[in-house]
């Protein structure tokens, strides 16, 4: 990772390299906290590295009416790549993550905006921001159902469209379909894109923008030429959070995708109901595939790997 | 301020974007505040609008009728809880240390940290869940607190790292030069500073904690609150009385999240602007 460009590009990374003292080099007093570094990589080792191994491994396995027994076999994938079901969930899956990805951008880019460049107080700025990142932390269970009561044939919606005259009948597409998951998806994941947006956008100093504006660049140009340039790196890592939680998703799928809508996860989910233990080890490997693949896109088109 | 030709255009283009930002708080509150309401839904009412008069009746069954089933499970969701933020505190605080001074090994945890925060949850529960299976373990308290844990990490992390990042090294430094030694250093003169960060990042995790569905739910077999919750939507027949316990645990949320950031907020934005005048 060079040194001299990672400031503007990875915020994290900036950071970390900020709080780093400057006169001290890597030699005092390292010893202890070296030691204490042994406990958080064991524990990151035993439930986060061995368990995504362990999906990978049982996925080759043979399945039995009880589980698995450890012998090789490609035949859950071939299964899986055979089922015209599996397929098109797949392909659902991955379609929701993409329409999500892009909705959040479109309207998490303008909240980050807001807050950055156009709240001039930085307290109230860190204020608003808190307020919209609370809910992030409420249960994602409870987040998904609250859309009921809105969209349901009864719901808010419906009701406030009947009641101006603009449809008659209640429009049932909004509750238990493909629409009511990416809208609740989008409610869901939108802080994730606004975050990094936002830390990307706090650190454009006032002074570029009073340059770009004396040099005679209109809000448009100072927009496209200047602002998201450097929001590139929040706006791809956003995109990263938020297609990867969006592959994964699969209770809001459950409750309020009504069974005509499904996900990789909710196949992986049904699996396991089922004791079929290697076929969602399987299916979980291909979606960890897709998503990788995603992300690798992302990172390619977003070209923050230059800066890094 | 500045007063080129386009100025007047972009001050309408704020006002627009203020507006615009209470539209999008409308969308991510609006459910919950509609949830909430119908949660006073009269006792014939159902789970939308309209209301059939208002009453406490939903919100005294799930304290009279649920309390049962639900009792356990939230004592079980407590304590692993306290165990995630407390864990993940103290794990922050050393992978920040150790990141702080570029310890070998910090900058391999580094992307497992980020790893941490970005594999699926499903993924992790069923990866523990067959872990735990090929060890012939039954998943349950330990499998939960482990995934718990990863989840909660790399937001304390980020939280130790911002804490960290004003903190000023030389206090550090004056007390080694003084002579305390390296743990002394840290109990003495470290933590008195940065403990309201520590209990922050422990906040964080317990907040994660508490709500987690997606990595719990392959990789226990014991109900949590939100699994609980989860049986209760997909078995059961829902009513009103499922708003009722939706506003409480987001209530619970809130004034911890509240306790969270306003105390450390107005706290560390006084220090920065103090710095700023000096």
């Amino acid at each position: 990772m060079s040194s001299s460009s990672s400031a503007s590009v990875e915020p994290i990374e900036a950071v970390a390299a900020r709080s780093e003292p400057a006169s001290r080099g890597r030699t005092s007093g390292g010893g202890a906290w070296a030691a204490l570094l042994a406990f958080p990589a064991a524990w990151l080792l035993v439930f986060l590295i061995i368990p995504v191994l362990v999906v990978v491994v049982v996925s080759f396995f043979v399945p039995t009416l009880s589980g698995f027994v450890r012998e090789f076999t490609l035949e859950n994938y071939q299964l899986l790549a055979g089922s015209p079901a599996f397929i098109s969930t797949l392909g659902n899956t991955v379609l929701n993550a993409l329409i999500t990805t892009v909705i959040t951008f479109l309207l998490g880019f303008w909240v980050a905006y807001y807050l950055a460049l156009v709240v001039p107080d930085l307290r109230r700025r860190f204020s608003l921001f808190i307020i919209a990142l609370a809910p992030f932390f409420t249960s994602f269970l409870i987040r998904a159902i609250a859309w009921i009561p809105m969209m349901g044939r009864e719901g808010l919606l419906n009701t406030a469209l009947i009641d101006l005259g603009l449809i008659s009948q209640p429009l049932d597409f909004l509750l238990f379909s493909d629409f009511a998951v990416r809208v609740a998806m989008v409610q869901l994941y939108l802080l994730f894109m606004v975050s990094p947006i936002f830390f990307s956008l706090s650190t454009v100093e006032p002074a570029i923008l009073e340059a770009a504006r004396d040099s005679g660049a209109g809000w448009w140009a100072i927009l496209w030429e200047v602002l998201l340039p450097l929001a590139r790196p929040g706006i791809v890592i956003g995109a990263v959070f938020v297609f990867v939680l969006s592959m994964g998703e699969f209770a809001t799928v459950r409750l309020i995708g009504g069974g005509k809508t499904s996900s990789v996860g909710l196949g992986i989910q049904n699996f396991v109901t089922y004791i079929q233990f290697p076929q969602a080890a399987a299916a979980a490997s291909i979606l960890v595939l897709a998503t990788v693949i995603g992300v690798a896109i992302l990172f390619r088109y977003g070209r923050v790997a230059e800066g890094l | 301020m500045t007063r080129t030709p386009g100025y007047a255009r972009e001050r309408w283009v704020n006002i627009g974007l203020g507006a615009y930002f209470a539209l999008i708080l409308l969308f991510l509150y609006g459910p919950i505040i509609v949830m909430a309401i119908l949660s006073f839904q009269g006792p014939q009412g159902g789970m939308t609008f309209p209301m059939q008069g208002i009453s406490l009746d939903w919100w005294g069954r799930l304290f009279r009728e649920r309390a049962a089933e639900l009792g356990p499970a939230i004592v079980r969701t407590l304590v692993v809880a306290v165990e995630t933020g407390l864990i993940a505190a103290a794990f922050s605080v050393v992978i920040a240390f150790a990141y702080r001074r570029r310890l070998p090994g910090s900058r391999l945890l580094f992307p497992a940290v980020i790893l941490a925060l970005m594999t699926p949850g499903i993924l992790l529960g069923l990866g523990v869940s067959l872990w735990w299976r090929l060890l012939n373990l039954q998943p349950g308290h330990l499998s939960l607190l482990g995934v718990h844990v990863v989840w909660a990490l790399p937001f304390a992390f980020l939280v130790m790292l911002a804490v960290l990042n004003r903190f000023d090294p030389r206090i550090e430094e004056s007390a080694r030069d003084l002579g305390a030694s390296e743990l002394r250093t840290f109990f003495e003169v470290v933590m008195p500073i940065i403990w309201p960060g520590v209990l922050s990042a422990a906040l964080f995790g317990f907040t994660l904690s508490l709500n987690e569905f997606e990595r719990s739910v392959l990789a226990t077999s014991q109900n949590t609150l939100p699994l609980q919750l989860w049986a209760m939507l997909t078995v059961g027949i829902i009513e009103p009385d499922l708003y009722a316990l939706g506003t409480l645990t987001t209530l619970v949320t809130f004034v911890i999240v509240g306790a969270l950031f306003i105390p450390t907020l107005l706290g560390q934005l006084r220090r920065v602007s103090r710095r700023g005048t000096e």
